[in-house]
């Protein structure tokens, strides 16, 4: 099935992947999220917070944003 | 959940449409200025340097290294405006409205300034390091957004909280309500250009929320002011000294003026002249020639002798002329340096 996946850690990519069946949001985030944990990350699902055992629906928008991201000085 | 508005569904169309026909990101110009500002840097440090004016020195080190900072990081924003899209992604209308609709459920508040044409997200208010920054507006210009492609936006403070040292800077990573997006800045600028307003405001607030001590315009640990080098008070740019001989920035309670050359310092870089203990840096104090203690010029003679050596001995007189009545057998034992004492 098909997701809107959209990843802002980093470069900010937003398409739509090809995942299995009965995949969680637990999953997907191991999946795609190398470093770092859940608890760092503002996850959605359909921009609603959501628990890490829900199991991802065709068409879903899942959005993963870090909780703190640095600014700078220009 | 909040039912939208007819504007907000028109609102939410139009920007649709204006993404899809807005395909070319817009990009950035060559950050000539700051180029030339180095340039110009490199020229002051070298004149200061042959001067010996340390203090200039290190100041225009100082803003070179932010000058060097800040053009890096327009280089990679350039570097970024131009690199070919990855995704093809655009927000339809549909998920554009969906945005608006939950904007007003992540945030306290949320409205669509139609006067400024701006979409408005209010942040709740913020501290960081127990510094107290007060709640944002994040305004973001969607004539803008039609136009270019690519969203300009402002973040406003609404109970600004300035620095000490610059009042244009009301959080570590906000100066002319320009946000400084540091990390997250590829992550909002593809936000922007993919229409996705929902993770835009996220992305924004994410960056107030957080400090990096690495790289502010002003640390939150001088956010009251430079700590003054004697009291550790705050002190501002306006009102602060720096000490001519180790650069410390100091209060004007605490800054010290040289009695002989009228020049700031600290505490530390001054000394007590023996005599009148008037506070001088150690350049101005000169050694007495005879007892070698340190003295300010006016309390040395031409001579280079302070008052207590160039006054006349008296106990030395007095016993000269008990000398010359004393028995001729006397013994005369030498006491110390200069001074004799006579033993019957």
């Amino acid at each position: 099935m098909r997701i809107l996946f959209i990843n802002n850690d980093g470069g900010g990519f937003a398409d739509h992947i090809d995942v299995t069946d009965g995949t969680t949001v637990q999953q997907l985030f191991t999946q795609r999220i190398k470093s770092g944990t859940p608890q760092d990350y503002l996850i959605r699902v359909n921009r609603q917070p959501c628990s890490a055992d829900q199991v991802l629906q065709s068409g879903d928008r899942v959005s993963i944003t870090p909780t703190k991201i640095e600014g700078a000085a220009m | 959940m909040h039912r939208s508005s007819r504007a907000e569904l028109r609102l939410a169309l139009q920007l649709a449409g204006q993404l899809q026909q807005s395909p070319v990101p817009n990009v950035p110009s060559v950050p000539q200025v700051l180029w030339n500002r180095l340039t110009q840097l490199q020229r002051q440090i070298a004149v200061a340097n042959q001067r010996g004016w340390r203090v200039a020195v290190n100041c225009c080190v100082a803003e070179l290294r932010q000058t060097l900072e800040t053009l890096l990081l327009e280089l990679a924003r350039l570097q970024t405006a131009v690199q070919p899209q990855s995704s093809t992604y655009r927000a339809t209308a549909r998920q554009m409205l969906a945005d608006l609709e939950s904007l007003r459920e992540e945030f306290p508040q949320f409205e669509v300034d139609h006067q400024a044409q701006e979409l408005v997200v209010q942040t709740e208010s913020i501290e960081l390091d127990e510094v107290y920054l007060g709640p944002f507006e994040i305004r973001l210009s969607y004539a803008a957004t039609a136009a270019l492609g690519l969203g300009d936006y402002r973040v406003v403070a609404l109970d600004p909280q300035p620095a000490a040292s610059d009042h244009e800077v009301v959080h570590p990573h906000v100066r002319h309500e320009s946000l400084c997006e540091g990390d997250a800045q590829s992550a909002i600028r593809s936000a922007l250009q993919q229409g996705r307003l929902f993770d835009f405001f996220t992305l924004v607030a994410a960056v107030l929320r957080t400090y990096n001590s690495g790289s502010p315009y002003v640390t939150l640990s001088e956010w009251f002011g430079t700590p003054c080098a004697d009291c550790a008070a705050g002190v501002s740019d306006d009102e602060r000294w720096l000490c001519e001989n180790c650069s410390s920035c100091l209060c004007g309670d605490c800054m010290v003026r040289c009695t002989d050359c009228d020049d700031a310092h600290c505490h530390e870089c001054t000394m007590g002249c023996s005599y009148c203990d008037d506070r001088c840096c150690r350049s101005c104090l000169q050694p007495c020639r005879d007892c070698q203690q340190l003295f300010c010029s006016a309390c040395l003679d031409d001579y280079e002798r302070c008052p207590n050596c160039d006054e006349p001995d008296e106990s030395t007189e007095s016993e000269d002329e008990e000398e010359t009545t004393t028995a001729p057998d006397a013994t005369v034992h030498t006491d110390g340096l200069g001074e004799t004492a006579v033993l019957a």
